[in-house]
């Protein structure tokens, strides 16, 4: 696989803390890469580095065999979406679109047309004449996802974008997000700090975590082999007993002791909290450890006060240590 | 809350306070008589006014001056508001800044002070120059005054989205900053015109023989006592400026 | 971009630099310096003109001033105060032209607001005229060319400065500490007291001082409505710069000035920061 974006050792230190601290990934040609990682972890900077409105102090930068150190944004050939969109409020999101083709001394004849392609692309044809004040949000979101696409770009950045979108909209237009890239076939970094739109939209995710990378994976292998404690926790809820880490989702309950073969543990039911697509029953052992196990609609119910076991299967532990 | 007939008398009784004096002063340069009594309607005072040739002339030194200083105060005030925008430079905002708290008097003979100064090296005298030269210097305080509270509300990642999307620093101030800061700029302008056509203290002490303003005439009148074509003079200000910032705050709705 | 940045401010900066911190250090140059036989200055270098300031005969006027100022001063705030009060409170589509009334006098012309005050109050004025026409008095009074018509001018001219960040300030205030306060048994003027006004200290300050200092250097107030009676350190600085021909006493007066200014926005930037403007 091609490498589109190599990051080497990057380093960036602001006066009190060191914010990228030797970060190193490569980013294969064509992939949806995601920076995953709590606020502060230091992605924004290093999305502000390679889109050129900062430098790192020490690291290199290198988009299709070319390196991007000390270039200006102007002359890098990687445009952002930004999390508040930055749509220009005095132009209609057709000449927010054009832009980006002006200034690359595009034929003044060919823009229209790439623009209205653009503006198809994304579901917004009949909107190439409104001012982004009168768009809504979501509509916004894609404005600048036209613009920032029509320049066909080697790599483009996504900063947050779904954050200031309701739910319900926002798991809408992470499907369209993903079917666009795999589409266009462009070269997609999004960073986020929500796992869960990371593991959707991802090929690839980075776990970052005070400015250094934690873990980089598939999402699957992230989720299920997540290589340190802070990726087991960040990725999803994690039962830490005894040093061993399992998931909520692989931990059962059963008043009788199951078959052999898989881990046990007594405990009591304290509390059980209704989900919408499952409950999620929780307990503490003998030796005072809560654990939660996952319990679907269609299985036995558990009240508080019963003294029940908890089990899993080996296979479902996860091979980090607390 | 349970409001009290109070604040809306007191409110009442200041707005009067403020408005009355010129109204009355308006409704008298209509009064056929001299006197402060009323005697009927007439224009005598206007006609007075329009064929008065040194009033004439003020007014058009006041126009140039006001034209000449506002169109360059804006300009370097302006582009100095952006350049602070991006990156404050303390002795520069701070001395702008002193500038429009300094007293008037203060800042006029410091600049009598320098052109007598400069003028025993240089064959030059006081004149329209001068005033011109003054009149830029203190309007542009308050152009960066209007200017820099409008940036203060804009969003600096615009810029950066331009500079993303392949413009260069000078074209993302063109297309993007520009544009926008469109309406305050204009407020800006308005602005310096009103203060450089009205000012009286510093253009006394740096004009010329030749170059009497407007304020100027209407104070020597003002001085030698009552004079309806005062009033008459005044009235017409009073309208015109008054027009002008009808004329800003409907430019101003149009953001 | 740093290139661009620099051609940006430099026109600024000549212009500061050559028509206001050089003609402001000229100043204080002749502030050291003597009078010239012909006017204008001369050597030797003395203390002499800073020493004057303290003669009664100056003294006088300097105290004078910043009595007229704060009188100026406190009318303004109490005015201003209440209507500030009362706009604050109006339905947002009033606001607007509430303000706009306050702020529209003020932008015309300063010498047409002055004469107005002229017209009014000199002996042939018109509120003589009224006075005498009732024959409520049989001479006309002397309500011109005194220091109380010089403060009534001030206040007239700057209240629009106490008004605005006056407002600005209540107009910020927390709607629901005054709910908060009524829920809890204060009568409107107890909140008032107790809770509006101690809040709105930086709105009174920055008020103070933006009327205080303009009054301070006031000069065509004190000389078309005071006579020769009145006037003030703004009219001294002028008569010592072009009749008494004194260039270097009148820099000192001028600094002196100056550094009384600049000791009370300091005083208010100290206290406040940066949101005074």
């Amino acid at each position: 696989m091609e490498t589109a974006l190599a990051l080497t050792a990057l380093m960036k230190t602001f006066p009190s803390n060191r914010v990228v601290d030797g970060i190193s990934l490569n980013v294969p040609k064509g992939c949806f890469y995601s920076l995953l990682g709590p606020s502060g972890c230091g992605k924004t900077t290093i999305l502000r580095m390679i889109a050129g409105f900062a430098e790192p102090d020490s690291g290199e930068i290198i988009l299709n065999g070319r390196r991007l150190n000390g270039l200006r944004p102007y002359e890098r050939p990687v445009t952002t979406v930004f999390q508040s969109y930055a749509l220009f409020p005095h132009l209609t999101a057709a000449q927010n679109i054009a832009f980006g083709l002006e200034r690359a001394g595009e034929e003044p004849s060919a823009i229209p047309a790439k623009v209205s392609r653009m503006l198809e692309l994304v579901g917004l044809q009949e909107k190439g004449d409104r001012f982004p004040a009168s768009l809504s949000g979501g509509e916004k979101q894609r404005t600048a996802l036209a613009r920032a696409l029509v320049v066909e770009p080697e790599l483009l950045l996504l900063d947050e974008p779904l954050s200031a979108l309701d739910p319900a909209l926002r798991k809408r237009v992470r499907i369209e997000l993903k079917q666009l890239q795999k589409r266009l076939g462009i070269t997609f970094l999004f960073i986020t700090h929500d796992q869960e739109e990371a593991l959707t939209l991802s090929d690839q995710i980075a776990v970052m975590n005070k400015g250094k990378i934690e873990q980089i994976g598939s999402p699957r292998e992230i989720y299920l082999a997540p290589a340190t404690r802070f990726v087991a926790g960040f990725l999803g809820a994690v039962n830490w007993v005894d040093g061993i880490g399992v998931r909520p989702e692989s931990t059962h309950i059963s008043r009788q002791a199951p078959a052999n073969g898989v881990r046990l543990i007594e405990a009591l039911v304290e509390t059980s909290v209704f989900l919408g697509d499952c409950f999620h029953v929780q307990t503490r052992t003998n030796a005072g450890v809560a654990i939660t196990a996952q319990v679907d609609h269609d299985e036995e119910q558990y009240a508080n006060g019963d003294r029940v076991h908890i089990w899993w299967h080996p296979r479902d532990e996860l091979p980090v240590r607390e | 809350m349970k409001q009290s007939r109070f604040l809306p008398v007191f409110a009442a009784l200041v707005y009067a306070f403020l408005h009355v004096p010129l109204l009355i002063l308006c409704a008298f340069s209509f009064n056929s008589s001299k006197f402060t009594i009323w005697e009927g309607f007439s224009l005598e005072w206007y006609r007075a006014m329009f064929n008065d040739a040194q009033l004439a002339e003020a007014t058009w030194n006041s126009l140039v001056i006001a034209l000449v200083s506002t169109f360059f105060a804006t300009i370097i005030g302006t582009l100095c508001a952006y350049g602070l925008w991006k990156r404050n430079s303390k002795w520069l905002s701070g001395s702008l800044y002193l500038s429009l708290v300094t007293p008037e008097i203060v800042t006029g003979i410091s600049l009598l002070a320098l052109f007598q100064w400069i003028f025993r090296y240089w064959q030059v005298q006081l004149g329209m120059h001068t005033v011109i030269l003054a009149h830029i210097a203190f309007a542009i305080a308050y152009v960066l005054l209007v200017v820099m509270a409008r940036l203060r509300t804009a969003e600096p990642a615009l810029e950066d989205a331009a500079l993303d999307l392949g413009a260069t620093e000078w074209q993302a101030f063109r297309l993007v900053t520009l544009p926008i800061l469109k309406p305050g700029i204009a407020a800006a302008a308005l602005l310096a015109f009103t203060v450089s056509f009205d000012d009286y203290v510093i253009t006394s002490l740096v004009a010329g023989v030749d170059s009497e303003t407007l304020p100027m005439v209407l104070y020597a009148m003002a001085r030698r006592g009552a004079n309806p074509v005062v009033s008459a003079i005044s009235t017409v200000i009073f309208l015109g400026f008054g027009a002008l910032i009808l004329l800003s705050e409907r430019m101003q709705k149009n953001t | 971009m740093n290139r661009l940045r620099t051609l940006f401010l430099a026109p600024a900066a000549g212009f500061t630099v050559v028509l206001f911190l050089i003609p402001l250090s000229i100043i204080i140059g002749y502030s050291f310096l003597t009078r010239g036989v012909y006017g204008g200055v001369a050597g030797p270098w003395t203390f002499e003109n800073y020493q004057r300031l303290f003669d009664p005969l100056y003294g006088v006027i300097l105290w004078r001033s910043v009595v007229m100022s704060t009188a100026a001063t406190a009318l303004c705030l109490l005015i201003a105060f209440p209507l500030a009060l009362f706009i604050a409170r109006a339905d947002a589509r009033w606001k607007n032209i509430y303000l706009y009334l306050v702020i529209l006098p003020f932008w015309t012309s300063f010498l047409v607001r002055t004469y107005a005050w002229m017209f009014l109050l000199r002996d042939s004025g018109l509120i003589n005229s009224i006075l005498l026409s009732l024959k409520i008095v049989h001479e006309p009074l002397p309500l011109l060319y005194n220091e109380t018509a010089v403060v009534v001018g001030l206040v007239y001219g700057y209240l629009p400065f106490a008004v605005l960040p006056l407002f600005s300030n209540l107009d910020r205030l927390d709607k629901n500490l005054l709910e908060a306060a009524a829920d809890l048994g204060a009568t409107p003027w107890q909140t008032i007291r107790h809770i509006v006004i101690p809040l709105c200290a930086p709105g009174l300050r920055a008020a103070g001082v933006l009327v205080f200092i303009p009054c301070l250097g006031a000069y065509l107030t004190p000389d078309l409505l005071g006579g020769g009676k009145s006037i003030m350190i703004g009219n001294l600085i002028q008569n010592q710069f072009t009749t008494a021909r004194d260039w270097p006493f009148g820099s000192a007066i001028s600094l002196a000035l100056m550094a009384l200014v600049m000791i009370l926005l300091m005083a208010l930037l100290r206290r406040d920061g940066e949101e005074a403007l």
